[in-house]
């Protein structure tokens, strides 16, 4: 038992230098704000420049600011503007989760089907092209959407081949280029096609270890294979299922460079706006008070999960019954 | 025969490694892609002290590492404004003009800017303005006022730089105020202004102005002139103008930090900076506009002159400010840019 202990130290050690020790750090800052110290520039009998402070001392250098506790910027926080675009960033990641689930669900279903062959091969075309960086590949989906993007040189050279396509599309009111970009559903596409893979593995890694002399003996006992569904297959992935939402969800409520690129700034999420605070803004305090804020409604939010998750164990047994 | 060169060489190695560790060295903290290679190669070679160097991003970035201490450089490279901040907190150190004989070749006109109004910090490195650049294909007339950026004509076909500062300082200017304002009432105006342009407005982009004005993305965008420079050079059909109202004018300066060990490597690397044929090299690799006067002699001045970046009108010129620093009031800005791009 004791050597078990022992090995563990390591990583209790990166855990709290790395994990615990940033969090802490993340608190401080988030609690604080910077003041500067109010000051008038005196010239002393001598000729040299020296600072007066308030309560009359007289300082040879610079005043520096101050780190004082205070909950200004919770205050802030709570403003509409960032209240709003914490909202949005609940919406969009809520709208990508929900794609990624009726995108995701279907295909890992389809992926551990019995008369499926060559699984492997199409899940290893799934996650290859997870190996590239996702700011290349989203890169790639700018270069494809945009203005000037491979989608609209192909419509404009199907409008010049076809003048009833493009008498047709005049006649729908569309411009000469289509703007796919810029907007919120050019944002959640990002965001989609990113973060599809993350809710497929943990599916389809739960639907394949289910017993299938369960699904048999409901086959043979005249369930149909709607109801075998419902009452074998679809219990028993709720893991799977929760496992990816959390793995969409988290990410896509915080991320800031799909938001940035995709929606050329034109759809600020909160973590653009954290970004700008440790980025151009430079105050770190204000940052990592939102960032607090985000990490509350992502922990209520896994609570929320977690405890469907408990629910849902008990009647996986019944039905099973 | 073998064995005895095997122990030669490893006699030769312990007789020189320490002379090797003894041997001079200054470290540089620098922007990225800011100085051609060759030249840190020609440095070495020629006063024989090692240089250590290290790229940053962004001023805030340098910043936060110099300030947090820990590190120490000899040579940084900030920008004006960020010169202001770190001389207010004691972060650099007075340089000594006697040390630096080269520094004859910087023409007066860009030193003793308000930042630093007794030439006392920092030497100017390069030098630039922020403008428009537009597509001459789809834009007829070269664009002389800001208000371009106001035009409907170009409704959805313009980029604008998502970066509080620099978007919230030419809405300053359209409105007629200070570009440095942190008076609430102009800064109200400027956020009515970039407010009324929004819908016109097809991206806020960082970097990715570059390509998408090379792609053809966009007729008219807000830029620095780095980036200008960048562009022409990909695609001819863009030109850069600053407007006639005036603009900002930014510095990328060299300065020593306070805590700087080797001054009188970091003096000799300075100098050697501002050494004419040096200063013309970096300018053919980096391309921003210098204010090395011998440098431009060297180079050509004519041909150096020819571009609207290195050579907006006099006028123009003296109409563009630096940024300050702006201390407690950032905050101010930040709370007005993101109560205009979060407005939908």
């Amino acid at each position: 038992m004791k050597k078990n202990r022992a090995l563990i130290v390591p990583f209790a050690l990166w855990a709290f230098i790395f994990i615990v020790v940033p969090l802490l750090m993340i608190v401080w800052y988030g609690v604080t704000v910077e003041e500067s110290i109010p000051y008038t520039e005196v010239v002393l009998d001598d000729g040299s420049t020296a600072f007066e402070l308030e309560d009359g001392t007289i300082a040879t250098t610079r005043p520096q600011k101050r780190t004082v506790v205070s909950l200004a910027n919770f205050k802030r926080m709570l403003e509409p503007t960032y209240l709003k675009l914490l909202l949005r960033s609940l919406k969009i990641a809520v709208i990508t989760t929900l794609i990624c689930l009726l995108l995701g669900y279907p295909v890992a279903l389809i992926l551990t089907g019995r008369d499926f062959k060559r699984p492997a091969l199409w899940l290893m075309l799934l996650i290859l092209p997870m190996w590239m960086n996702f700011l290349l590949r989203t890169y790639s989906w700018m270069s494809i959407l945009e203005n000037s993007g491979v989608l609209n040189s192909w419509i404009s050279a199907l409008r010049d081949r076809f003048p009833a396509f493009d008498a047709w599309l005049t006649g729908m009111g569309v411009g000469k280029k289509i703007i796919f970009l810029y907007n919120e559903k050019a944002v959640i596409l990002g965001m989609v096609y990113n973060y599809l893979s993350f809710m497929i593995m943990p599916i389809y890694t739960v639907i394949e270890k289910i017993d299938h002399s369960l699904l048999e003996a409901a086959a043979d006992l005249g369930a149909s294979p709607r109801k075998s569904f419902l009452r074998v297959t679809l219990p028993y992935s709720i893991p799977g299922v929760l496992e990816g939402i959390t793995m969409v969800f988290v990410p896509a409520v915080t991320t800031f460079v799909i938001s940035q690129l995709m929606g050329g700034g034109k759809v600020p999420l909160i973590g653009d706006i954290i970004q700008n605070q440790f980025g151009k803004s430079s105050d770190w305090h204000f940052g990592s008070t939102l960032s607090l804020l985000v990490m509350v409604v992502v922990l209520a939010f896994m609570g929320g999960l977690n405890r469907i998750d408990k629910e849902e164990e008990p009647q996986k047994e019944v039905r099973i019954l | 025969m073998k064995k005895v060169i095997l122990v030669l060489a490893a006699l030769a190695l312990l007789c020189l490694a320490p002379a090797a560790l003894a041997k001079e060295t200054i470290s540089v903290y620098n922007w990225g892609d800011y100085i051609d290679e060759d030249v840190i190669g020609q440095f070495e070679e020629e006063t024989g002290i090692d240089v250590i160097y290290e790229t940053f991003e962004t001023n805030e970035d340098m910043y936060a590492k110099i300030a947090m201490g820990g590190s120490s450089y000899d040579v940084i490279f900030p920008s004006d404004y960020m010169i202001e901040r770190m001389v207010q907190e004691n972060l650099l150190q007075k340089i000594n003009w006697e040390n630096i004989p080269n520094v004859e070749n910087i023409d007066p006109r860009f030193t003793h800017e308000s930042y630093d109004p007794d030439f006392e910090y920092s030497v100017p490195y390069t030098w630039g303005t922020m403008g428009i650049l537009y597509n001459t294909e789809n834009v007829d007339e070269m664009p002389t006022s800001w208000q371009t950026l106001m035009d409907p004509a170009y409704t959805m076909d313009m980029l604008m730089l998502n970066s509080p500062r620099d978007t919230l300082a030419i809405a300053l200017v359209m409105c007629g105020h200070d570009l440095n304002s942190v008076d609430p009432a102009d800064l109200a105006d400027a956020k009515a202004l970039l407010i009324e342009q929004k819908p016109m407005v097809l991206a806020y982009v960082v970097d990715e102005v570059k390509d998408k004005m090379i792609g053809g993305e966009a007729s008219v965008a807000l830029v620095w002139s780095g980036d200008a420079t960048y562009c022409m050079s990909e695609n001819e059909a863009l030109d850069y103008v600053v407007p006639e109202e005036g603009s900002n004018i930014f510095y990328d300066s060299i300065c020593i930090p306070a805590n700087a060990k080797n001054v009188s490597g970091a003096e000799k690397f300075i100098d050697f900076l501002c050494r004419a044929d040096i200063a013309a090299k970096n300018y053919e690799y980096v391309g921003y506009a210098i204010p090395n006067t011998a440098a431009i002699e060297l180079l050509g001045a004519e041909e150096y002159n020819a571009s609207p970046v290195n050579n907006p009108p006099q006028e123009v010129l003296d109409k563009c400010q630096v940024f300050k620093y702006l201390g407690d009031d950032t905050k101010l800005y930040d709370q007005i840019w993101t109560e205009i791009i979060s407005e939908f």
